[in-house]
């Protein structure tokens, strides 16, 4: 039998618009096999009248570990065949038999299966409402947290910016339906029978385009926070990063420094391999920067001494951001915003002596120097940015050839 | 033994309860006595009847006795006669009361 797929034209929930399109379906040669929120699923056969009947279960309705459910059971003894169900709230039954009963002849009674089904309802359009006020502070935390340029190229932001307007597309709609159900609940307490014939489509196509991208994107979100971050190789030697040639520890104190750092081991595809976490290099993969290097080098001249050099290096498909990248990571850096290494805020704040070297169009340069020593180059040109942060005996505005050739 | 809990028995439920008084009954047993108990005034669609067995079996008012192939059959309870008495207890007084003062008002 040839199936053919067709998209939903009513929600869920409306039991009367989904009864009404199915028997339409139904004389038109199309009987549906199985339902879906977007699309459904019929087999071709010859165009016959059918009624429809969509009815709310509990979860102990359906099949028991033998396979049975006395509620299909007892309503094929009525001529009423079970035909599919609609997740675990709703089972669809059809009969070709003009003389079998109406399946509900108590509507108070009814009103109550609706009722447990509208609570459902109401309880995920809340649900939906929480989601939206998750995705809004967690949007607002990462921006707040890392700053607007970095937040956008190193965490979910994008994809958050995308789905809050799709979830918020979703709201008013999800919120009609639910009234309609208050309604449908309504008149059943009143004692009034449901109509099974009513008008469709009233479902916006958008709003469902519009559900199932946000879904997708949610799922994305998911992959790029909680996958990507592991697929870029871990902490590897500095010998492997080839992306860039880095700004060494060596060149800014004018000799070679003692590795007098500490190691660990780990287990790499079932070797174990000794890992230097005082002079590494590391590589990450995110939405917006798909290459992205750390490269950290310590060493020591004198046994009382320790020297460090820090550099986060971007390649930005975006090459508009690399110089906003730049100059945020420079005042994050500054600001003592972000996590780093060598100090922490102190009472009074710290004050940063800029020189900036060059600043126009992709191209930004400069240098920030704090009194106990501590210096920062933040440097971009086409696509690539870096921040170096350093502690030494060196000046990096004495290396900002090299300093540029980074991102060249 | 205190019967149903939950309030009045409605019409359909009264009668669905009354067809389990005489012996096990099925569910187009039930929807036959139904039918002819009471002239064909209450119909009883599979959804009612079944929202009711599973409403009396939770409330332990009605148990399930047998499984045989599609067929299921069910007894009334200790607890579900009482339900009944109860209604019915209820129904006679209501009955009673209009019946007072129909006869008052027709009493000069």
């Amino acid at each position: 039998m040839k199936r053919v797929r067709k998209f939903t034209p009513v929600s869920m929930y409306d039991a009367q618009g989904l009864e009404s399109w199915l028997e339409d379906m139904a004389k038109q040669g199309l009987f549906l096999k199985k339902f879906g929120t977007v699309w459904c699923v019929f087999e071709r056969g010859p165009a016959r009248p059918l009624r429809y009947r969509v009815e709310p279960v509990r979860e102990q309705d359906g099949d028991d570990l033998l396979g049975r459910s006395p509620m299909k059971e007892l309503y094929q003894d009525f001529g009423w065949s079970y035909v599919t169900s609609i997740g675990n709230s709703m089972f669809i039954f059809s009969t070709e038999d003009e003389n079998a009963p109406e399946l509900h002849t108590d509507p108070e009674l009814q009103s109550g299966l609706w009722k447990k089904l509208y609570r459902r309802a109401r309880r995920s359009f809340w649900f939906e409402i929480i989601l939206l006020a998750i995705v809004i502070a967690a949007l607002c935390a990462q921006l707040w947290n890392g700053g607007f340029i970095l937040s956008l190229i190193t965490s979910t932001t994008p994809i958050m910016l995308l789905c809050l307007p799709l979830l918020l597309f979703q709201l008013p709609g999800d919120w009609a339906e639910l009234q309609k159900l208050a309604l449908m609940v309504e008149q059943l307490e009143a004692g009034v029978p449901l109509d099974h014939r009513t008008f469709y489509p009233r479902r916006n196509r958008k709003e469902v385009v519009s559900l199932v991208l946000a879904v997708v994107l949610l799922l994305g979100m998911f992959t790029v926070q909680y996958v990507l971050p592991f697929t870029g190789g871990g902490i590897r030697p500095l010998s492997d990063q080839t992306a860039f040639p880095a700004l060494t520890l060596a060149q800014l104190e004018g000799q070679e420094l003692e590795d007098r750092g500490y190691t660990g081991e780990k287990i790499v595809d079932g070797e174990t391999i000794t890992v230097n976490y005082s002079n590494f290099s590391e590589r990450n993969h995110y939405l917006l920067c798909w290459n992205q290097w750390d490269v950290v080098q310590t060493g020591t001249i004198r046994p009382d001494d320790w020297h460090r050099l820090e550099i986060q290096w971007y390649d930005l498909p975006l090459t508009f951001l690399s110089a906003p990248l730049a100059q945020e990571l420079l005042s994050d850096a500054m600001g003592l915003k972000s996590n780093v290494w060598w100090t922490s805020p102190e009472e009074g704040g710290v004050v940063w002596t800029v020189d900036y070297f060059t600043h126009f169009d992709d191209r930004f340069l400069a240098v920030a120097r704090e009194d106990r020593g501590f210096q920062i180059a933040a440097v971009s040109r086409g696509g690539k940015a870096a921040i170096v942060k350093y502690t030494g005996n060196g000046d990096l505005t004495d290396h900002l050839d090299e300093i540029m050739a980074m991102v060249k | 033994m205190a019967g149903r809990e939950k309030g009045p028995l409605t019409e359909p439920m009264y009668y669905v309860l009354m067809s389990f008084l005489g012996r096990e009954m099925c569910g187009t047993e039930i929807t036959e006595f139904v039918e002819r108990r009471t002239a064909g005034r209450v119909k009883l669609g599979p959804g009612t009847l079944y929202t009711l067995l599973a409403k009396f079996q939770d409330e332990g008012l009605i148990a399930e006795t047998s499984v045989d192939g599609r067929k299921r059959t069910y007894r009334i309870t200790e607890k579900g006669r009482d339900a009944f008495r109860e209604e019915l207890e209820r129904l006679r007084s209501c009955v009673d009361d209009g019946l007072e003062v129909l006869d008052k008002e027709a009493t000069p």
